[in-house]
């Protein structure tokens, strides 16, 4: 469960998030909906730890703690995972080599004991298999030369295989071929348990066709501007974001 | 913290002694004990006439230049006088040194199958060696019963025909050398098992030591040499070791040295003088970890045609060590290549050096040398001063040179430590990376994992500091 309260984020000293407010309980998918710039990305970053998004007040639990002020890593191994907008490319590092480090190292975190190197490569196999994710990727250097769809589905098979209690998806519909959005659909939708939330950032509808949303925000100028159940993005879908845009 | 620079202005002094009739300076405590120490080797019996008269014309070229400090442009990012401040003693006498000892510092490579040869303090010692088990057509002999011998031929060779003349410590070393070997591997024999030189330390107490080894390689033959310098780290040391390789016609030699453990307060200046024949092919590999001060300085020449380098390395810094990676290569024969690939990692107030010069005369014609060199700075006051160059006098060559010096990407950083990764471990993925690049670049794949392995050691052990 995520509850974010009267949070204030600064980039750069300009101000982006403006008192938000959101709970996503337990089980519940919410989605996000809003025009270019109004923060989503900044609140997932946020969200997640990352430098330079100054948090000037405000609050985030995850699963009831406060995570604001951990670094990036113990929130991830709280069960916090970000698939990014834009993924990162590591040279030099293969696919493997990442995804064991990734898992260990929350394993090692969580007091668990390090998976075997057989183990590992069965869980990976696995979740690749489900998302059409080839083998001989897992052998290349992560995301390096990965067309944008790839990225993508690689944001979800590290979701898999990470198991958090809570994912956000930013805009991971983006660069999905109509076949791709399927499949990377029923993963995430594989994934859903009355245990885990889900926050999907998302321009389109159509996604929200395949994951299918409990509720709907809308969000606009860094707050939450209007919420709804998944009727709102169809609603969205229709007549553009004049009608809340003016309400921020 | 990050300070780059690809060129500096000349020195002034320089500038305002034009004739460079500058006094030389009084000389310095450890250049006065050199001297006496000089004397007394000379004094020694049973230095041939002919060797004792090259050790003396190496000391007086020595004693004209003197320890070189920064006002000598190829050392000026090492001031070698002001780290020489304080004379140490010439290593001598016997110290036992047990095969477990050897083992224990240096263990043997699994898969290797080295033939080892052990130098403790310089000294080869046949007993702690594989010396019965030299191949067919490798001959190896102690230095000082090389140059005893009447092989009038070999001090042309110990002078590397010349490379390297004009250095202080260069000359400094071929006055004072002690130990070393000379190993040479006869025409067309391709040495299949790996020849590994062991040079321990002992460091039972201060001491300087100047050792000085041949290797050749002859026409058609092929030998991969690994050179493991090891010390427990524990005394400080004055180290002066230069490293010879005449590489002859269509021969082939793969190096791979890893410098020692050094304490803190050691110096050391390791020198590699290469000579290349026609078609042949040199790959030379350095590692620098823990070194405390070291300098490394190869000066490669193509003396024929259609010839090819790879000089590489990767240097990791921590604490306040300094490194000072300093390359010439000279192309006088036409249609050679080379390549110089160094990443230097320089953490803590760490300093790292890299002087690279590619120097093309007039008749080395279709030249392909390509040579880079790039730093990554993670410590505070972390340090690396870059300087490649090129000097071209023939014009139909392709030359160039890259230098860079940044941080850590704090986008991956960020982006793995949202997988889990602490900063440190996701960190040191980076790094590894970022080195893995040239270690990839040892052909021989245990001394390449060995290398790698040493590697992700020292990173890793970033994360228990
Ligand atoms: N480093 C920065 N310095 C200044 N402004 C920034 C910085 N990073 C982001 N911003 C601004 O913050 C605002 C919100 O950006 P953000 O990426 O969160 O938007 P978004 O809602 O995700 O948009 P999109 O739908 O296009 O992905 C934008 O106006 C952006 O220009
Ligand atoms: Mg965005």
């Amino acid at each position: 469960m995520l509850e974010i309260k009267d949070l204030h984020v600064t980039v750069g000293e300009k101000p982006i998030i403006d008192g938000l407010n959101l709970i996503v309980s337990d089980g519940e998918v919410a989605a996000i909906m809003g025009p270019n710039g109004s923060g989503k990305s900044t609140l997932s970053y946020a969200i997640s730890g990352r430098a330079g998004y100054e948090i000037t007040s405000g609050s985030v639990k995850l699963n009831g703690e406060e995570i604001l002020g951990l670094p990036a890593d113990e929130r991830a191994a709280k069960g916090l995972f970000l698939a990014f907008q834009y993924p990162l490319e590591i040279p030099g590092v293969t696919t493997m080599t990442f995804l064991k480090a990734a898992l260990n190292s929350q394993r090692k975190h969580r007091g668990d004991a390090e998976l075997s190197t057989p183990d590992f490569i069965k869980r990976v196999r696995a979740a690749a298999d489900k998302l059409g994710v080839p083998q001989d990727m897992l052998r290349r250097a992560f995301n390096v030369g990965f067309s944008g769809g790839e990225k993508k589905r690689m944001e979800v098979l590290q979701m898999a295989l990470l198991e958090p209690t809570f994912g956000i998806l930013d805009e991971t519909d983006s660069g999905l071929d109509i076949d791709a959005l399927r499949v990377v659909s029923e993963g995430v939708n594989a994934l859903r348990s009355p245990k885990r939330g889900f926050l999907v950032i998302t321009h389109y509808q159509r996604l929200l066709d395949y994951i299918v949303p409990d509720t709907v925000h809308v969000m606009s100028k860094g707050k939450i501007v209007k919420t709804g159940g998944k009727d709102l993005a169809l609603e969205l879908e229709k007549n553009g974001y004049r009608d809340y845009v003016a309400a921020a | 913290m990050a300070i780059a620079t690809t060129s500096r202005p000349r020195d002034e002094p320089d500038e305002a002694d034009p004739m460079n009739m500058r006094a030389k300076p009084t000389p310095t405590p450890t250049e006065s004990a050199l001297a006496l120490a000089f004397q007394a080797a000379q004094d020694k019996p049973g230095v041939p006439q002919h060797v004792a008269y090259w050790r003396a014309r190496a000391f007086s070229t020595f004693s004209d230049l003197g320890l070189p400090t920064k006002h000598v442009e190829a050392w000026h990012y090492t001031d070698l006088r002001a780290a020489l401040a304080k004379p140490y003693a010439l290593v001598d006498g016997d110290v036992n040194v047990s095969p477990e000892a050897i083992l224990q510092l240096a263990p043997r490579l699994d898969g290797l199958a080295a033939i080892r040869i052990v130098l403790v303090d310089g000294v080869y010692v046949p007993a702690l060696s594989d010396s019965a088990a030299m191949p067919q057509g490798v001959t190896l002999r102690a230095m000082d019963m090389a140059l005893a011998s009447d092989d009038v031929a070999l001090l042309t060779a110990l002078a590397a025909h010349g490379l390297g003349a004009g250095d202080g410590p260069i000359a400094l070393n071929a006055a004072l050398m002690h130990g070393g070997i000379v190993l040479d591997v006869a025409a067309n024999v391709d040495v299949k098992t790996p020849i590994e030189i062991v040079a321990l330390a002992t460091e039972t107490r201060e001491q300087s030591f100047f050792s000085r080894s041949l290797v050749r390689v002859g026409q058609g033959a092929r030998c991969t040499l690994v050179e493991t310098h090891v010390g427990k780290g524990a005394v400080a040391a004055q180290k002066n070791d230069v490293m010879i390789f005449d590489v002859a016609d269509a021969a082939t030699l793969d190096h791979i040295v890893t410098s020692p453990r050094n304490a803190l307060g050691s110096v050391q200046v390791s020198t590699l003088l290469a000579n290349l024949g026609a078609h042949s092919k040199l790959q030379s590999f350095a590692l620098v970890s823990e070194a405390a001060f070291l300098r490394r300085q190869t000066f490669l020449r193509f003396n024929g045609s259609h010839a090819s380098a790879l000089l590489s390395g990767v240097s990791l810094l921590s604490g306040r060590e300094h490194c000072d990676v300093t390359l010439v290569v000279e192309h006088i024969a036409p249609d050679c290549q080379s390549r110089e690939i160094f990443k230097h990692i320089v953490d803590d107030a760490a300093t790292g050096v890299f002087q690279g010069r590619i120097s093309v005369a007039q008749g080395a014609q279709k030249t392909d040398g390509s040579m880079s060199s790039r730093a990554i700075l993670i410590g505070d006051d972390a340090a690396m001063y870059n300087k490649p160059e090129l000097e071209i006098f023939a014009d139909d060559v392709v030359c160039g040179h890259g230098a860079t010096c940044g941080e850590l990407d704090e986008d991956q950083v960020f982006y793995a430590m949202s997988r889990g990764l602490p900063r440190l471990v996701a960190e040191s993925l980076l790094l590894e990376a970022f080195a893995g690049d040239v270690v990839d670049k040892i052909e021989n794949e245990i001394l390449r994992d060995h290398v790698m392995e040493r590697v992700r050691t020292r990173l890793a052990a970033r994360s228990h500091a």
